[in-house]
C-alpha cells in the first residue's frame, strides 16, 4: 500500500512526529465525542464543560442528566475501551515481534482460551463480575504458563524453541476450549449458559470500577517494561543466534516480553471477554502508518488500538436497538479488513 | 589482537563432532574454514561465538579465556555475519545496521544520533551507504550480505565470524564480497569465515583450516594445506591445482575439479 504512495520505488518514508501528533489529537477527539455519543446525545461543548468542571472544579452549565450520562454511565466504559484496545494492540504488536510473524495474535499461547475457561467456571458458580474477572485472569495466565512449561520440557530434546512454543500454545488453547465447552454443556441452559455465551462474545457493558483498577494495574505492569525495552524488540525479529551475537540473551528477553504481553492480554480478556482481531489488525495498521521500528510502533499501536475500540464500542452501543457484543463487531470489521490489508500489502515485507 | 583456540573439542550436547582443534589468528588476518558438508565447520564457529558449549580446551582472546564472558562483552569483541534469513518486517537498511549498536547500549536505551552515525559509517566503509533508506527484506542477496557485514562492523568488534559469506551470491557478487573481506582484514580486523570454495581462501590470502571427515584437520598457509592430495581426502574428488599469471605478472592459483 505504501509503495508508490508516499515513496519512490524501494524506500519508504514515514512521518513519525507528524503521525504521532495526528494520532494523539484524533484519539482525544474520538474520546470526547464518544462521551457525548449515544442514545442520549450530549453536544461536544457540554462534554468538555463537564470534564473541565469535574477536573478543575469550575462551574458546570450542562444539565444534571447530561452529567449523569457522561460521568456515571459512559466515562467508565470509554476508559475501559481505551485500556482494553490499547492493551490488546500492544500485546499483539509484541507477540508479532517475538514470534517473528506479522499474522500472530496475542492469544497465540492460549491466553484467551484459558481466561474464557476461568470465566465460564466463575459464571457457573454465579460469582459476581469482579470475581469472574479475577478467576479468568488467573486461568488465562495459567494456560500460557502451561504452554510455556511444556514447550521448555520439549525443546530440551529438539532445538526449535519458537516453533515448539507455538505448537504447545495451540494444543493448550484447544484443550481449554474443550473444557469451556464441557462447562457450557453442564451449565443451566436457562440462566448460566446464556451468561457464559454472552461473556465469550466480549463486551464492556458489565464493567465495574474495581475491575478497571485491576486492569489499570496490570496494564502499567505490562506496558512500562515493553516501552522501556521497545527498541530491543526490533532485534527479536532476527534468528536466535543472530540476536545472541548482538549481545542479547534471547531466551530471557523472549520470556520477559511474553510475560508482559500475556499480562496485558489476559487482564483485558478478563475484564471484557474475548475480543478478537484487535491484537492482529491494529499492529498491521500501525506498521503501515509509522513503520516497523518498535520504538515508534508501540506508542502508535496504543493510540490506534484505543481509538479503534472506542469507535467499535460506539457502534455496539448505538447502531442497533439492543446492544451487540463487542467481539462480534470487531470480527465483522476485522476479518474483511484483514483480507484487504493482505491483498494491498502483497509484495511489501516478507518474501524470499 | 590474537584469537587462540587450544585443544578445542566441540559438538552438540554430549555428542562430540570435532576434537583437539588448535589454531591461532591475529588481527589483519583471515582464517578460512574448509571441509565437506557435515564435517563441523558451523559447529566450530558456533563454539567460538559461544552458541555451543565448549566441550574441552580453551578459547582465548589476547590470552584471556572468553568462556565466562557475558553475551554483551562477547558481542563487543566478536561479531557474527550470518547467512541471510527471511525478515518478516520491512525495516530499513539503516535500522538494521543500527541494531549492531545493541551491545554498546544499556538495556532500555535506544540508539542516539551518535549510534546512527556509527551505523552510517559502517555502510560507508563498505561502499553501500546509498542503500541506507532501502527496505532490508527487499534487497538482493549480495546487498543483504553487505548490510549484515555493516551491522557486524557497527558492533565495533575485533573479530568477525562469517558463515559462508559468498553462498547464494552470483559470480560477480562473490568476488565483490571477498574483496571487501580482504579490505576489512587489512584494516585490522581478524576474520574467521567458512567456505565451500578453496579458491576463495586463496583469493583472500587466507590461512586455512581444512577439516577432514575422520576428525583430522590440516591448518596453515594456503599452499601447505590446499594440496591436491588433501582436497581429494577431504572431498573425495580429484582436483588439479593450476597456476596462471595475471596481467601484472603475479601468480594466481585455482583449484579445478577433474571429472572422469
Amino acid at each position: 500500500m505504501r509503495k508508490g504512495f508516499f515513496c519512490s520505488k524501494d524506500s519508504v518514508k514515514y512521518y513519525p512526529t507528524f503521525m504521532a501528533i495526528t494520532l494523539g489529537i484524533f484519539f482525544l477527539i474520538v474520546f470526547v465525542l464518544s462521551l457525548g455519543f449515544g442514545r442520549y446525545m450530549v453536544p461536544a461543548n457540554q462534554v468538555l464543560n463537564i470534564i473541565v468542571g469535574k477536573i478543575f472544579g469550575t462551574s458546570i452549565t450542562a444539565s444534571p442528566v447530561a452529567i449523569d450520562v457522561v460521568i456515571n454511565i459512559r466515562l467508565l466504559r470509554i476508559i475501559a475501551a481505551t485500556m482494553v484496545g490499547g492493551a490488546l494492540s500492544i500485546a499483539g504488536t509484541t507477540y508479532q515481534g517475538v514470534f517473528r510473524n506479522p499474522i500472530v495474535s496475542p492469544d497465540l499461547l492460549g491466553a484467551s482460551s484459558g481466561a474464557a475457561f476461568g470465566a465460564a467456571i466463575a459464571l457457573v458458580f454465579s460469582l459476581n463480575m469482579f470475581w469472574v474477572s479475577i478467576i479468568s485472569f488467573f486461568t488465562g495466565i495459567g494456560a500460557v504458563f502451561l504452554a510455556y512449561a511444556i514447550s521448555t520440557i520439549m525443546s530440551k530434546r529438539n532445538n526449535n524453541d519458537l516453533l515448539t512454543l507455538v505448537l504447545t500454545g495451540m494444543v493448550v488453547a484447544s484443550l481449554f476450549t474443550a473444557f469451556t465447552s464441557l462447562i457450557k454443556l453442564v451449565a443451566d441452559p436457562d440462566s448460566k449458559l446464556p451468561a457464559i455465551t454472552y461473556w465469550l462474545m466480549g463486551g464492556l457493558s458489565t464493567i465495574v470500577p474495581q475491575n478497571l483498577f485491576m486492569l489499570l494495574l496490570a496494564l502499567l505492569i505490562g506496558i512500562i517494561p515493553l516501552f522501556l525495552f521497545s527498541w530491543r524488540i526490533n532485534l527479536m525479529s532476527f534468528d536466535d543466534e543472530e540476536v545472541e551475537s548482538m549481545g542479547l540473551d534471547v531466551k530471557k528477553y523472549r520470556i520477559g516480553f511474553i510475560v508482559c504481553a500475556t499480562l496485558l492480554t489476559t487482564a483485558s480478556v478478563a475484564v471484557s471477554g474475548v475480543i478478537g482481531w484487535v491484537g492482529l489488525i491494529i499492529p498491521h495498521i500501525s506498521r503501515m502508518i509509522i513503520g516497523p521500528n518498535y520504538k515508534k510502533l508501540m506508542p502508535a499501536s496504543l493510540l490506534i488500538g484505543a481509538t479503534f475500540l472506542i469507535l467499535v464500542d460506539d457502534i455496539t452501543r448505538c447502531a442497533f436497538p439492543s446492544e451487540i457484543p463487542l467481539g462480534i463487531i470487531t470480527s465483522i470489521i476485522g476479518a474483511p479488513f484483514f483480507i484487504i490489508l493482505m491483498l494491498k500489502r502483497r509484495g511489501v515485507g516478507s518474501e524470499t | 589482537m590474537k584469537l587462540d583456540l587450544l585443544n578445542v573439542s566441540c559438538g552438540y550436547g554430549q555428542k562430540n563432532i570435532l576434537s583437539n582443534i588448535t589454531f591461532s589468528i591475529e588481527s589483519g588476518k583471515i582464517l578460512c574454514i574448509l571441509g565437506p558438508n557435515g564435517v563441523g565447520k558451523s559447529t566450530l564457529f558456533k563454539t567460538i561465538l559461544g552458541f555451543l558449549k565448549l566441550q574441552n580446551g580453551s578459547i582465548l582472546l589476547d590470552g584471556e579465556s572468553i568462556l565466562n564472558w557475558s553475551r554483551r562483552s562477547m558481542a563487543k569483541s566478536i561479531a557474527y555475519v550470518p547467512q541471510t534469513q527471511p525478515q518478516p518486517f520491512s525495516f530499513s537498511v539503516l535500522e538494521v545496521v543500527t541494531m549492531g549498536r545493541a551491545p554498546h547500549l544499556r538495556s532500555f536505551e535506544s540508539p542516539a544520533k551518535k549510534d546512527v552515525e556509527i551505523a552510517e559509517g559502517s555502510l560507508d566503509r563498505l561502499g553501500v551507504l546509498f542503500l541506507k533508506d532501502r527496505i532490508f527484506s527487499e534487497l538482493s542477496g549480495g546487498e543483504r550480505q553487505m548490510v549484515l557485514i555493516a551491522r557486524a562492523l557497527t558492533q565495533q568488534p575485533q573479530v568477525l565470524i562469517m558463515d559462508e559469506p559468498t553462498s547464494s551470491l552470483d559470480f560477480g557478487n562473490q568476488i565483490r564480497v571477498l574483496k571487501q573481506i580482504k579490505r576489512l582484514a587489512q584494516s585490522g580486523l581478524c576474520i574467521v569465515m567458512t567456505s565451500h570454495f578453496p579458491d576463495h581462501a586463496y583469493l583472500c590470502s587466507a590461512k586455512v583450516i581444512l577439516l577432514q571427515k575422520d576428525k583430522n584437520y590440516q591448518t596453515g598457509v594456503f599452499d601447505e594445506v590446499v594440496t591436491e592430495e588433501n582436497l581429494r581426502k577431504a572431498y573425495g574428488i580429484d582436483v588439479k591445482i593450476i597456476h596462471t599469471v595475471d596481467d601484472k605478472g603475479a601468480v594466481i592459483k585455482a583449484c579445478i575439479p577433474v571429472l572422469s
